[in-house]
């Protein structure tokens, strides 16, 4: 484990010194992430101008959710996306060959051997906006729902983790997996707003098939105080048994992968 | 010169139907809008027509919107930066041929793909749901195409001004992205024009971004007079001539910094 | 004589660059302070080549090879000094210039990586604008001498090395380019591929009188291809003259090889000259070049004989030489 520890921090340390060459793109990003912040939240605003409250969702509330996506967000983007990202093109150049002679973990190294370090803000930026979604709604928020919040909200990351990972897999089987990130990035896009002000089918499919309710509708119900110990259980099991079955998948797919080029 | 954009076309439609699983994708991420639109219409259900939006009114706008989105925006910077860092962009400067010429091919030869999926689909699916209603004729319909295609040019062009930033910088691409994320707001993409407060919509008039999204759409739900049209047509005609000049400004003064780098 | 392909006049190019050093701490140091430093890559460097010339372009790593290409391409803007090729200035990158050259790069390819050959082949026509029959005479030409014909259909993703620099020839010889930039064509090829690639190079120099300067890190490319060779070290002008002639003024000695009928003890053999290696059987001796006749007749009247040849030293060593000179 502490091997591991120490390779993200060379890995990671050395993505940063790297990045941190393009001072103007750097700043133009941290920029960038206030400005979607803020958009998202205006944007989400023009909803309300027709309507003070929405399947049951207020704009205040809306602004927990909206927060909470951008946290999980900038996960993705710092870790996911990258990532997935190279592992298109290890598939494509035929390099994958090369990672899996590494002695260390394969899933580790096409998962976690990246990071994207432009959305550093965006979580920082996100739970402030929560903050400031649940001052504006004035009302106690308990304890307890902090907890059920940080606990949801790390069971969150690991739904994404695995969805992504299962994807990872996806890749390994199609070459040329171009664009397999923007598939989690439209998973992720669906957590802007509570699962709730879909319809029919998007919200059948969003909530069961993608848990993307797991993302972002369920942490904000907690720190609402809208939560239940049930959901609470339900939703932290239900994370662990994928990251489970998707790690099970990734070591079966690579029995089954065959090289990609020649 | 015609003999090159055909043999360009030809090659770079080749590439993107190499990516099916990309296609795939694609096809798929239109589905985002329809997240915007299904907002909308839980509005519409709490309080009825949002100013005298309704419920098909909506579903037109916004399934257009997909289809738009495909076929407009512009990926050129990202290409162009990638070039950029890996040195390809030398392979299209050593060629006879302006490198304007070798990207907007490129870009032609995406969309191209695009449309022949998405449009078959998208009349499928109108001719399936009756909410879906354009009452155009002809004549609008040939405007509400025309509108799509200046609006194209015009996002090219505008993407093409801003990647020869990346002469200065190595990397235009976020700068680029920061000038978009503002036009979601004032192209009509968060949400139609007429919705927004009036200070937006006001300004979303006259910015580059209304001729690929909203000026289509609204026109594709006539709602616009011929007055507005004509205006709109000038906007955007306005924004592709100051691109295209700030292209070759800033072309000209860069190409001398440019460092080749990459093997 | 006639005018030259290639003149290049006291051409210099600087580089600014950001300095950093390893590290993270560093790099956030560097990202709030900016040391620049003006990196000289091409320091004053002139020589000239004639039509028809093939020559060799040698020096370390940084030495200015590459961007001394890239500025002959009209890739590069000289910081001063001035670059001709064929007549034409080359940053100003006139259309019938680049219609005249091309710039091969080792490492890098132009072709389009998911599509056979064959399309980079279609677009490069319509580029440049090649009459369909010379395109198809200059196809043949191309894909016989190249041996291309089995990889044409192929994704050039799914070729490998040697195929694809081959492949990345014809592509950038189409249109028939009257001066050839070649950065490290044999870069990773194996030792046939590179023959091949060798054999064509002469072929077509032979064929339509091409102006050739190449750059190699493979001594075999040098001696086989080039009689002329340039040295650049440090962005300056080292050596411009014949391979032999850099060979003479190098190295002061020669290699003899032998084999003999029966072992002979290495301390005898000293008395010829240094004892490279041996093995009892066989030797290889350094001599001193003006005494190699001598030496070899007086080896073959005391020594048991079987075999024995004279050789150049090997190439790579003349070079250290030449740069561990300074």
């Amino acid at each position: 484990m502490s091997r591991y520890i120490r390779l993200l921090r060379i890995f990671w340390g050395n993505t940063l010194a790297t990045e941190l060459e393009y001072r103007a793109a750097f700043w133009a990003n941290a920029g960038l992430s206030l400005f979607w912040l803020v958009w998202a939240a205006l944007g989400a605003g023009a909803y309300f101008r027709f309507a003070p409250s929405i399947r049951g969702w207020t704009y205040d509330e809306l602004l927990v959710v909206l927060g909470i996506f951008f946290a999980i967000n900038g996960f993705r983007q710092a870790v996911i996306g990258p990532n997935l990202a190279r592992m298109t093109e290890y598939v494509r150049m035929g390099t994958l060959d090369f990672l899996l002679t590494k002695p260390v973990s394969s899933q580790f190294m096409v998962s976690l051997r990246h990071v994207g370090v432009y959305n550093w803000l965006d979580p920082l930026l996100g739970w402030g906006l929560v903050l400031f979604g649940l001052i504006r709604r004035d009302e106690p928020v308990s304890w307890t729902s902090v907890f059920a919040f940080a606990l949801l909200t790390v069971a969150g990351g690991l739904v994404l983790y695995s969805l992504a990972l299962a994807i990872q897999c996806l890749a390994v089987w199609t070459i040329g997996g171009e664009g397999l990130d923007d598939v989690v990035e439209g998973i992720v896009e669906a957590g802007r707003f509570p699962v709730q002000m879909y319809r029919g089918i998007f919200r059948t499919v969003l909530t069961f098939f993608i848990p993307v309710a797991l993302l972002t509708t369920v942490p904000a119900e907690a720190i609402l105080g809208r939560g239940s110990t049930g959901v609470l259980v339900v939703s932290c099991s239900i994370a662990a048994l994928l990251l489970f079955a998707t790690s099970r998948l990734w070591v079966w797919s690579l029995r089954h992968y065959t090289g990609a080029s020649a | 010169m015609i003999a090159a954009y055909k043999a360009l076309l030809r090659a770079h439609i080749g590439i993107g139907l190499a990516y099916r699983t990309r296609l795939t994708v694609w096809v798929l991420t239109s589905l985002f809008p329809l997240l915007l639109m299904s907002v909308w219409l839980a509005v519409v259900d709490e309080v009825g027509p949002a100013n005298g939006w309704d419920r098909s009114d909506f579903i037109s706008y916004y399934a257009a919107a997909a289809l738009l989105w495909h076929t407009t925006t512009s990926f050129l910077i990202w290409t162009w930066d990638s070039d950029f860092r890996s040195g390809d962009f030398s392979f299209k400067l050593l060629k006879p041929l302006d490198p304007f010429h070798q990207y907007l091919t490129q870009e032609f030869g995406f969309r191209a793909i695009v449309i022949v999926i998405l449009v078959p689909l998208l009349v499928g699916i109108t001719l399936l749901v009756p909410a879906l209603h354009y009452e155009l004729d002809l004549l609008g319909w040939a405007l509400t195409v025309f509108a799509g295609l200046t609006g194209f040019l015009l996002n090219v062009v505008m993407a093409m001004a801003f990647a020869t930033i990346a002469f200065w910088t190595t990397q235009a691409g976020n700068i680029y992205s920061l000038w978009w994320g503002m036009g979601a707001f004032l192209s009509g993409w968060v949400a139609p024009l007429p919705l927004m407060p009036p200070i937006v919509e006001a300004t979303g008039r006259w910015m580059p971004f209304r001729s690929s999204m909203g000026f289509p759409l609204e026109l594709l739900l006539g709602r616009l007079d011929g007055a507005e049209i004509a205006r709109s047509f000038a906007v955007t005609a306005g924004w592709i001539g100051i691109f295209l000049l700030l292209y070759r400004l800033s072309w000209r003064r860069g190409i001398h910094r440019y460092q080749a780098v990459g093997g | 004589m006639q005018e030259p392909a290639i003149k290049v006049d006291e051409l210099t190019k600087h580089f600014r660059v950001h300095q950093r050093e390893a590290g993270l701490a560093s790099g956030v140091r560097g990202f709030f302070r900016r040391k620049y430093a003006d990196v000289k890559a091409v320091d004053g460097v002139s020589f000239s080549i004639q039509p028809g010339e093939m020559v060799g372009f040698l020096g370390p790593n940084g030495a200015g090879k590459t961007t001394t290409l890239k500025c002959l391409s009209g890739l590069l803007h000289p910081t001063s000094g001035a670059a001709s090729v064929l007549g034409f200035t080359p940053h100003l990158r006139r259309q019938e210039f680049l219609r005249s050259f091309t710039l091969v790069m080792g490492q890098r390819n132009q072709l389009f990586w998911d599509l056979p050959a064959m399309e980079t082949f279609l677009v490069n026509q319509a580029i440049y604008r090649i009459p369909e029959k010379d395109f198809r005479i200059g196809l043949d030409e191309l894909v016989a001498l190249l041996e291309l014909s089995p990889y044409l259909d192929k994704p050039v993703r799914n070729l490998s090395l040697g195929e694809r620099m081959r492949a990345e020839l014809a592509a950038a010889l189409l249109h028939r380019p009257r001066v050839l930039f070649l950065d490290e064509p044999t870069l990773g090829l194996d030792v046939t591929a590179a023959a091949a690639v060798r054999r064509f190079l002469t072929d077509y120099n032979e064929r339509h009188q091409a102006t050739v300067l190449l750059t190699s890190h493979y001594m075999t490319d040098v001696a086989e291809l080039t009689r002329r060779v340039i040295v650049i070290d440090h962005g300056r002008l080292r050596f411009d003259g014949n391979l032999t002639e850099l060979i003479d003024a190098t190295t002061p000695h020669r290699i003899i090889r032998i084999t003999m009928s029966e072992p002979v003890d290495p301390a005898r053999l000293g008395e010829f000259g240094d004892v490279v290696k041996t093995d009892g059987v066989t030797a290889v001796l350094q001599v001193r070049r003006n005494a190699t006749k001598e030496t070899a007749a007086r080896m073959l009247s005391e020594l048991p004989i079987e075999d024995i040849a004279i050789e150049e030293p090997e190439i790579e060593e003349v070079i250290r030489r030449v740069f561990a000179e300074r």
